[in-house]
């Protein structure tokens, strides 16, 4: 059998508030994760168990202590603990993307702009939009006014536009109705059978036929199968 | 691939004894942008006036696409400034002639960069005018006469008249008000995503940064005390000054 697409190994991850005492709290002692591709693993655990910054340490918006997070795709292999800014710039170009449940983008920009700015073309950006629920009158708006679903179809939208053999998704469906809800996660179902492997946080596990392969609990700083 | 600018353990020191900046080394590709912040007096704009080959350095190599310019003087020095670099300033004080028509001051990079032709000058300084959505109608008129906004953008066209495969911007908006500041910061953000030169922007604004940067320098003291990718300088600081830095600002 080939080797993981993605192999977590021993990853420490604490913050030191330095305006607090220099206080620190650590929330990761050690986790251990293996990820292939085609499938998709849910992380469960009580608010600040380090859900979050689990996946943000593999996206490097957060700087892990110690550990290993092997990726492995487009024939690289390489560690994203170790690697440079740059080398994080081209996997995040490539190889991984993310979603919060908060949408950050350059603003004054429309909707439809900041898709076809990942490589789409416009037909293309407008039927991603609409399979995630955004009504066509928002397309051609700036997301300022948009409701915190509508900001999250298009932060989905974003994520999904360009194919990634890692996605990450931190509550990004959040915010979104039961219909709305559906409509991602049948796209994330579509790109996961078309090989992308899936590492999510959710607030409610999903009752979605065939999304869901293995759910695994954050305690005491380790992941534990559920 | 050579970086189009590298700054190696550069220090400067000002004659009145004063430190600009120690150590601070870096690489900037092309199609990248780099953000430096850090509180006034850091040593933001020592960097960048290093870069720009406006200061020389007391110690430390400046390389522009692969070769070291530090101690190149006189008119090779100029002319690898308008070929090489551009360069927005604080105050358009700093980078324009007052007394000079906003077609005027554009045509000096390019003349300076040694373009000949009046003809083709002229037309190229229009067509980047316009391109700075400057109306043409004014391309004729002294820039003492011109907004802020409108100076801005002058100081724009003239940085990248001559396509210069690296753009300097020092606090370009900090003396304008929000909505004239949004609207260069698109533009701005629009032809480096156009044109794919490499940048490096001095604010101390971290919603600017998010917006613009790939990459920021943390700078503290003359010196650069954290670096790291934008998103993770803004959300997992490491250092004290980085994190008094962050959470001094409502927006981030």
């Amino acid at each position: 059998m080939s080797a993981p697409l993605l192999s977590i190994h021993g990853l420490c991850k604490s913050y030191t508030q330095h305006l607090h005492g220099g206080r620190s709290l650590a929330v990761l002692r050690g986790a251990e994760l293996e990820l292939e591709a085609g499938t998709c693993t849910v992380v469960r655990g009580p608010s600040g168990s380090g859900k979050s910054s689990l996946l943000r340490c593999v996206y490097r918006s957060a700087l892990a202590d110690s550990g290993e997070i092997v990726l492995r795709a487009l024939g690289r292999e390489l560690d994203l603990v170790a690697a440079s800014e740059r080398e994080i710039l081209e996997v995040r170009r490539t190889m991984v993307g993310m979603a919060t449940q908060f949408l950050w983008v350059v603003p004054r920009v429309s909707a439809l702009s900041l898709v076809e700015g990942c490589g789409l073309e416009r037909a293309a950006a407008q039927t991603l939009l609409a399979r995630l629920g955004l009504e066509p009158e928002l397309h051609e708006l700036p997301p300022a006014t948009f409701s915190g679903g509508q900001r999250q179809m298009l932060n989905l939208a974003l994520t999904l536009a360009r194919p990634r053999p890692l996605l990450l998704l931190d509550e990004a469906t959040a915010s979104l109705d039961p219909q709305r809800r559906r409509m991602a996660l049948a796209s994330l179902l579509e790109r996961k059978r078309a090989g992308t492997a899936i590492l999510a946080v959710f607030h409610d596990l999903p009752a979605f036929p065939g999304l869901v392969d293995r759910v695994v609990q954050v305690r005491d700083g380790r992941l534990l199968a559920a | 691939m050579s970086a189009v600018l590298e700054l190696r353990e550069v220090t400067l020191r000002y004659p009145d004894g004063t430190l600009g900046c120690r150590d601070v080394s870096f690489d900037l590709f092309a199609g990248e942008v780099i953000g430096i912040v850090g509180e006034s007096g850091s040593g933001k704009s020592t960097v960048v006036g290093c870069a720009s080959l406006d200061l020389i350095p007391s110690s430390g190599r400046v390389v522009v696409a692969g070769e070291d310019v530090t101690g190149i003087r006189g008119a090779r020095r100029r002319r690898l400034r308008c070929e090489s670099i551009g360069t927005v300033y604080q105050t358009p004080q700093q980078g324009l002639d007052f007394s000079l028509t906003a077609g005027g001051n554009v045509a000096s990079t390019m003349l300076g960069a040694g373009w000949r032709s009046f003809g083709r000058v002229r037309e190229r300084a229009l067509a980047y005018h316009v391109a700075m959505e400057l109306p043409a109608e004014r391309f004729d008129v002294p820039v003492e006469l011109f907004s802020g906004g409108m100076r801005q953008r002058v100081q724009l066209a003239k940085a990248l008249a001559s396509a210069p495969p690296l753009l300097l911007l020092d606090e370009p908006t900090a003396s304008l008000d929000v909505s004239v500041q949004a609207r260069i910061l698109d533009l701005v953000r629009r032809l480096q995503l156009e044109r794919r030169f490499a940048m490096l922007v001095v604010s101390h604004d971290l919603a600017v940064m998010r917006m613009l940067a790939d990459r920021l320098l943390v700078m503290y003291r003359g010196e650069v005390v954290e670096r790291g990718l934008t998103d993770q300088i803004l959300g997992d600081p490491q250092h004290p000054y980085t994190q008094l830095l962050v959470s001094a600002q409502l927006i981030a």
